[in-house]
């Protein structure tokens, strides 16, 4: 597998070959040599690119590397490759049923009918077992039904809201 | 390679906010707490030591270790409910910290308090703290200047098994087992007190303060008759000229200090046990955004995922069946470049989150991956159908697994700790290597509000069964005292005050407690993994 790398908006797969005293990258179908070694002074690096030598900053916070290279800062964002197949095998959000993950009451319910909900929402707080749980909303959706009132027991399984798709809004309404 | 934890938690919102002042105010209290069991002393007894020409113990601490190395105080809140609040840290210091170069346990007596008298629960940390050292290897220097047991509690402290006999036993398994201790003796080691420097494979006495003595001379006049002063019965040139109970005389404490030093530096380092490694890094997300993370009231439940965040390296978690047994959130991190698998509480424990555990548990004890238990729990599911499924046998599942474990086993109570639950996540009983709790954390057979309603319930019946009728007010009367007393046992000063944990930590520390901790676990093997029968 290859290092992907994101700037400028653009994914970038990076292929390194190793050699016994240097390391080819293999980009987008093309090869060069590169070499990086800090330099003895202010932090700079030096960054060796098929012969040609540069001075580099860099600056790394978490998964972002800000290089100053000729006058310039590049924003490098170095992607995880199985967090973004993740992220694209993901379904959109279709209509679903939030159900009770264990029996107990209704504390509050923060969402009415035809409400619009972004992903991470609070949408009940429940009480089990001495805890309050709050029940948050999978991704954005619309709220197509509000099952349980305040102070009201259920069932584990039971359903407590109905979300419906925002893509299927119109059709909802139309009906 | 792993994916970093995405945290949702905002910093700006208000709920963040008014936890974070809460948690602030437990922790200032904390603090404010420890500061006084560390330093606050009446000035008669600061001036007796100096009258004495003695350092105060955090001083001798201070000069023993190597200068800007961190040192894990451990129970610095010992007994701090007990005796009406005068025995500090139970009078006593214990932690780990490095001396020469070498991970050692330390125990110095402080004579600040009553002439360093031992309470019950002074023994009581004595004890815990040499149980560390056996469990993890760690040699010990003892700086010994206690007036011996206080006699009022010596049936408190006396004949029992994990009583003072237990000190002497653990120094002599210590040794057994090639872990070497170093004693420096700055006061009088009296009686049972004398047996320290004398079970330590080396001892330094100083002139002048450093005494050992089976029987002191009051004692010694009352059985005998003779009449003779400390220095001429036990003192420094009697013991490393004459007797031989020491090695090294010296004439200051600072001296003595530096002689421990070198003495320390002649012991032979052990090597740690291999575990996975990668090289260390911050987590990503600020460890003070806990403050703003932990509720400030119990029932509010949180996404332990958000504490892992800022405890790990990298805030890098690889988390196992992400969507099955969702209350208990088990993967794999690492802690100052150590590799350990965490389960963390993330509700009530069903049978599915129980197989979970107990099956997470198994692959780290065979993974030679050392585990973390963050501790949150209400306890297990009740109910008809729970019981229908079988929760006490998943339970059950949970507990032998986790009891039968091989690895070191580290627990940190973050917020609550019930019923079974604490059981399953590692609780005092199981022999978890070190147990660290959060100020703000609660423990109990079950909550106080169940306790009082449990009660009150029994207490009705039994006024019903003499055909009484208890009115509201007598119900209130029955159940007021009953919560108040609760609210007083379960808080975490009760729990650290009877080392029922190794102490409380501020939670932004609790990374480089387990760091600690962690590294010192691998000093000893781990055998290899064997368990009891499952009920399947």
């Amino acid at each position: 597998m290859g290092y992907d790398f994101q700037l400028q908006g653009e994914t970038h797969r990076v292929h390194p070959l190793y050699e016994l005293d240097r390391i080819r990258l293999s980009i987008g179908g093309r090869t060069v040599e590169a070499d990086l070694a800090p330099t003895t002074e202010d932090g700079a690096y030096s960054l060796e690119i098929d012969g040609r030598e540069e001075r580099v900053f860099a600056v790394t916070r978490g998964d972002v590397h800000f290089i100053h290279l000729r006058g310039r800062v590049h924003r490098v964002e170095s992607i995880n490759a199985l967090e973004r197949a993740r992220h694209a095998a993901q379904p959109s959000g279709g209509d679903e049923v939030l159900r009770a993950p264990m029996p107990g009451t209704v504390v509050a319910v923060a969402v009415a009918e035809g409400d619009r909900v972004e992903s991470g929402a609070l949408l009940v707080t429940i009480e089990s077992m001495k805890l309050e749980t709050a029940l948050t909303a999978p991704h954005s959706a619309r709220v197509a039904e509000v099952c349980v009132a305040p102070g009201a027991n259920f069932n584990q399984g039971d359903a407590l809201v109905r979300l419906a798709a925002e893509a299927d809004e119109e059709e909802e309404t139309s009906r | 390679m792993m994916r970093r934890i995405e945290s949702r938690v905002d910093p700006r919102s208000p709920e963040f906010q008014r936890f974070r002042e809460a948690n602030l105010k437990r922790v200032g209290e904390f603090r404010s707490r420890q500061e006084k069991a560390r330093f606050e002393r009446p000035q008669r007894d600061l001036d007796r030591l100096e009258h004495h020409g003695k350092l105060f113990v955090r001083e001798r601490i201070e000069r023993l270790l190597d200068p800007g190395t961190p040192f894990l105080e451990l129970s610095s809140l010992a007994a701090n409910t007990e005796y009406g609040g005068e025995a500090k840290s139970a009078s006593v210091v214990t932690g780990i910290g490095i001396v020469s170069g070498r991970e050692v346990m330390i125990r110095a007596d402080d004579p600040s308090i009553k002439a360093g008298a031992w309470y019950p629960l002074t023994v009581k940390k004595t004890v815990r703290c040499l149980d560390i050292a056996i469990e993890n290897r760690l040699p010990v220097v003892h700086i010994c200047d206690s007036a011996g047991g206080f006699l009022p509690l010596q049936a408190e402290m006396f004949a029992d098994r994990q009583s003072a006999g237990r000190i002497f036993r653990n120094q002599s398994i210590l040794s057994k087992m090639g872990v070497p201790q170093l004693s420096l003796v700055f006061g009088q080691c009296t009686a049972g007190g004398a047996y320290i420097p004398s079970l330590s494979d080396y001892a330094v006495i100083l002139r002048g303060n450093g005494g050992i003595f089976l029987g002191g001379p009051p004692l010694v006049k009352a059985a005998t008759g003779e009449i003779v002063d400390a220095d001429t019965l036990g003192g420094a040139d009697v013991h490393t000229q004459i007797s031989g109970v020491a090695d090294y005389a010296a004439n200051s404490e600072e001296e003595a200090i530096l002689l421990g030093r070198e003495i320390v530096s002649q012991w032979t380092r052990t090597e740690k046990t291999s575990i996975e490694r990668r090289e260390s890094e911050a987590p990503l997300y600020d460890p003070q955004e806990l403050y703003g993370i932990i509720p400030d009231d119990i029932k509010i439940q949180f996404d332990m995922r958000e504490v892992i965040a800022r405890i790990v390296d990298g805030s890098y978690f690889h988390e196992y069946q992400p969507d099955y047994g969702t209350t208990l959130v088990c993967g794999y991190a690492y802690i100052w470049g150590q590799k350990v698998g965490i389960l963390a509480n993330n509700g009530v424990l069903f049978n599915d989150s129980s197989l979970k555990g107990a099956h997470f548990i198994e692959l780290c004890d065979k993974n030679r991956t050392p585990l973390v238990f963050l501790q949150n729990i209400t306890g297990f599911m009740v109910g008809q159908e729970y019981e229908a499924r079988g929760i006490c046998k998943d339970g059950a599942k949970f507990i032998m697994v986790q009891s039968g474990a091989s690895v070191p086993k580290f627990t940190v109570m973050v917020n609550g700790s019930f019923g079974a639950g604490n059981y399953g996540m590692c609780g005092r009983a199981y022999d978890g290597r070190y147990i660290f709790s959060w100020p703000n954390h609660q423990v109990g057979i079950m909550g106080a509000e169940q306790a009082a309603n449990t009660l009150a319930e029994v207490k009705i019946r039994q006024l019903e069964r003499a055909g009484e009728k208890p009115t509201d007010d007598e119900i209130d009367a029955i159940r007021t005292p009953i919560i108040e007393s609760y609210a007083q046992e379960s808080s975490a000063y009760y729990a650290t005050s009877h080392l029922w944990d190794d102490g409380l930590i501020d939670p932004v520390d609790t990374r480089n407690a387990l760091g600690i901790a962690i590294s010192t676990s691998l000093n000893t093997p781990i055998e290899p993994p064997s368990y009891g029968v499952l009920r399947l």
